[in-house]
């Protein structure tokens, strides 16, 4: 054995790329192709082309002319360009493109050119674009006439172009950016993003401010601010407009291809590393939900903390924030309790503002169905003794709002629920289970329930109507129904192993809760509703699954 | 015994550093994983980096190639590891095997000699693959295939390259006692060939087996351990 000498300088040929691609392309379809015809089944997929092909001939065919045109989109469509072109330099911190771990260690960390190496993703990730732009920018070819009054022939093909080169110039901002530290390449890409955003942005700014600032194309700038605006071809039926795109692609295309000639970005192999894996997760949740399986099978934590790696965020190797540890002789139901709080408390801010938004408007619509709302009827100046009972009028209307309230409630509190936890054969008796995951979740909404409350209270003066039922009566029924959705979602999701997140057990626990107001209505003996949703509740609480 | 590592270690007479490694410094998330880690590796070194878990052996190893991002200075043959020449030098070995499934074994060598340009290495790692005991299943795709054997591919290929520098990423886990062996010889005989091996591991007795250079990683700093004696 003797270690390898030097190998002679000089380009590198794309023979092992080509190698690798010809045999895995090819195969890795044919398995995709058999996974779906074993998934979906392609009876099923041909079922659905087949509406879509109705759906789509029919859409065009009621294509009218309107009687009066809308006006000129050409301001519009510039003004969506240049926001285009600012969020591609924004996002400018990670690589539109990236290598799986594979092609990572076996090619990206060998002697081969980046370009070489690269080509496939990029080509893959640019064919769907440029077929959405295709799709799209026919559509709008077709709608053009009929809405606008505009001939646009060679729509398709310009945002094709577009989506080209939107997907070059988010390469170059990303090699450009500050944070890749000082190389040739990033001076070069630095420079290229610089020259191309002025080309683009130029143009688009000056028709943007022509059409929606004063007021029309007219004017003696008009005609040569036409010409080079890259979106013309959405407008005006020239093939003319295809230049300046086609000039697009062309520059960024060939500029991608200068900054992959010898040598990958310093920050592309780890930051493909993370999102390779970031990518498993969510392809993994997509074969997941397409065999039936669920939307978030996924580690949710995982991929937070994934995604904090990848921009070096603090909450890569530790948690951002933690709850008190609960005591070392405390029960089992405060662990269970402390571990899904503990995943809600570690939630991103702005995520986590969410959930509380998410849950507060949940609250208020229940609340609005318990008839702690201002009652419609009432604006309509219904006499007092018409207006419906608790549980059964109020905003939403009748026992249907119900349903719809605990839907939303059911959605919301799938969020609050935290982690599955799986008894099997651990020591922890199914209610212990239950009470503690949903402690947190029936505990916030609780505490929502008098800001809510406040909200609807206001919400009634300023419309000078009435509430649709007493207060008290009103706040037990909204309270029971938090209750009854929050914990027969818990219990049918850990019974049945089906994912919290998916519709079949939050329209399950949506229907129990509407169950008594559903049918004691419909039955004629309303004012049951309260009553039977106590029992409801207290039965749900006490069943050991 | 242990002396920190900021002191260059004592180089062979007459051999220049293969890989220099320079104050180099590994951090995510803002917390320190590696902390001025400094050494050099000579043609015929063969290295064991210690540590107990956590402790960043991983995570420095993959600085040194360029998956995560560091400070300080990293070149192989006078040269930055991360850039274009010095990728035709070295070879890395991740603990999880990178492979794909859509790739028979045999066709796993001759992409390996393809894209490393060294056209015996094809013959070489089909020797390394028989060795392992795998000559049997060339034609079959690795995705059918044990946590151990899935590794011995992976080996092979490594091995099959012959390179100057090779870094191995927990090398010894999921291999029976017979393929341990073996890559215990195959390590020693390509640092014997004038080649430099940098490997991971925790296992004391292989410490003893391969009696290498021993780097240990304690809380994130990098100190320089006598070897032991050989078995």
């Amino acid at each position: 054995m003797s270690v390898r000498a030097a190998p002679a300088r000089g380009a590198t040929a794309p023979s092992a790329v080509a190698y690798l691609r010809r045999r895995t392309v090819g195969r890795a379809a044919d398995a995709y192709r058999r996974w779906i015809g074993r998934a979906v089944g392609w009876w099923t997929v041909l079922y659905l082309l087949f509406w879509v092909v109705v759906f789509a001939v029919a859409g065009v065919e009621s294509l009218a002319p309107l009687e009066r045109r809308l006006p000129h989109p050409g301001g519009l469509f510039a003004l969506a360009g240049l926001v285009a072109l600012l969020a591609a330099g924004l996002g400018g911190r990670t690589p539109p493109v990236i290598l799986d771990r594979r092609d990572l260690y076996r090619l990206g960390l060998g002697p081969q050119r980046p370009w070489h190496v690269l080509r496939w993703r990029w080509l893959v990730k640019q064919a769907s674009g440029v077929a959405a732009a295709l799709l799209l920018g026919g559509a709008w070819s077709l709608v053009a006439p009929a809405w606008f009054g505009l001939s646009a022939p060679y729509a398709a093909p310009a945002l094709a172009l577009l989506a080209w080169f939107l997907l070059g110039y988010r390469w170059l901002a990303y090699v450009g950016h500050p944070r890749q530290g000082p190389s040739a390449e990033r001076r070069f890409a630095g420079g290229a993003f610089g020259v191309l955003t002025a080309l683009t942005v130029m143009p688009l700014a000056g028709v943007a401010t022509a059409q929606l600032l004063l007021g029309g194309a007219s004017g003696p700038f008009a005609d040569p601010l036409s010409l080079l605006d890259p979106l013309g071809g959405l407008t005006r039926a020239t093939p003319l407009t295809l230049v300046v795109p086609a000039l697009l692609a062309l520059a960024s295309h060939l500029c991608v291809r200068r900054t992959l000639a010898h040598d990958w970005p310093p920050r592309f192999a780890p930051q493909s590393l993370v999102l390779s894996q970031v990518q498993a997760l969510r392809t993994f949740e997509l074969m997941a939900g397409l065999a039936g399986l669920g939307g978030r099978v996924a580690d949710e934590g995982e991929k937070r903390r994934l995604l904090d790696a990848l921009h070096d965020r603090p909450g890569a190797t530790r948690p951002r924030r933690s709850l008190p540890l609960p005591g070392r002789r405390a029960p089992q139901w405060l662990a269970l309790a402390w571990r899904t709080a503990s995943a809600l408390y570690r939630r991103p801010l702005l995520r986590l503002v969410g959930a509380l938004v998410a849950a507060a408007l949940a609250v208020t619509s229940l609340l609005g169905a318990s008839g702690l709302g201002p009652s419609l009827r009432g604006l309509a100046a219904t006499p007092a003794a018409d207006l419906p009972a608790a549980g059964m009028g109020g905003l939403l209307g009748d026992a249907f709002g119900v349903l719809l309230a605990g839907l939303f409630l059911a959605r919301v509190a799938a969020g609050l629920l935290g982690p599955a936890f799986e008894t099997g054969t651990r020591p922890v008796d199914p209610l212990t289970r239950a009470w503690g995951r949903a402690l947190p979740a029936l505990l916030l909404l609780t505490l929502l329930v008098a800001p809510a409350l406040l909200g609807l209270r206001w919400l009634a003066a300023q419309l000078g109507a009435p509430l649709a039922a007493e207060t008290l009566p009103g706040l037990i029924g909204a309270l029971t129904l938090v209750g009854l959705v929050v914990l027969s979602l818990e219990k049918y999701a850990s019974w049945s192993g089906a994912q919290a997140s998916r519709w079949e057990p939050q329209l399950v626990a949506a229907l129990l809760a509407a169950l008594p107001a559903l049918l004691l209505n419909a039955l004629g003996v309303g004012e049951w509703t309260l009553l039977t949703q106590l029992l409801l509740l207290g039965l749900v609480a006490i069943l050991p699954v | 015994m242990t002396t920190p590592s900021t002191t260059t270690p004592e180089r062979r007479p007459g051999s220049a550093p293969l890989l220099r490694v320079a104050e180099l410094r590994v951090s995510l998330g803002g917390v320190p994983i590696v902390e001025d880690a400094t050494f050099e590796l000579a043609a015929g070194d063969l290295v064991l980096l210690v540590g107990p878990n956590g402790a960043g052996k991983s995570t420095l190893l993959r600085a040194l190639v360029g998956l995560l991002p560091s400070r300080g200075d990293v070149e192989l043959e006078g040269r930055t590891a991360a850039g274009p020449s010095a990728r035709e030098r070295f070879v890395f070995v991740p603990d999880e095997p990178a492979l794909y499934e859509d790739l028979t074994l045999r066709e796993h060598a001759r992409f390996n000699a393809l894209v490393y340009r060294d056209p015996e290495a094809d013959e070489r790692a089909l020797t390394w693959l028989e060795r392992f005991g795998l000559g049997g299943k060339l034609d079959e795709f690795p995705a059918t295939h044990s946590r151990g054997m899935r590794q011995k591919l992976s080996l092979s290929l490594a091995l099959a390259l012959e390179q100057p520098l090779t870094l191995l990423d927990e090398p010894f886990n999921g291999l029976d006692l017979a393929a341990q062996e073996l890559l215990a010889d195959a390590l020693r005989g390509l640092a014997a060939a004038g080649g430099a091996v940098l490997l991971t591991g925790h296992q004391q007795e292989l410490a003893a087996r391969l009696a290498p250079r021993l780097l240990a990683l304690e809380d994130g700093r990098l100190v320089e351990e006598e070897g032991q004696p050989a078995a």
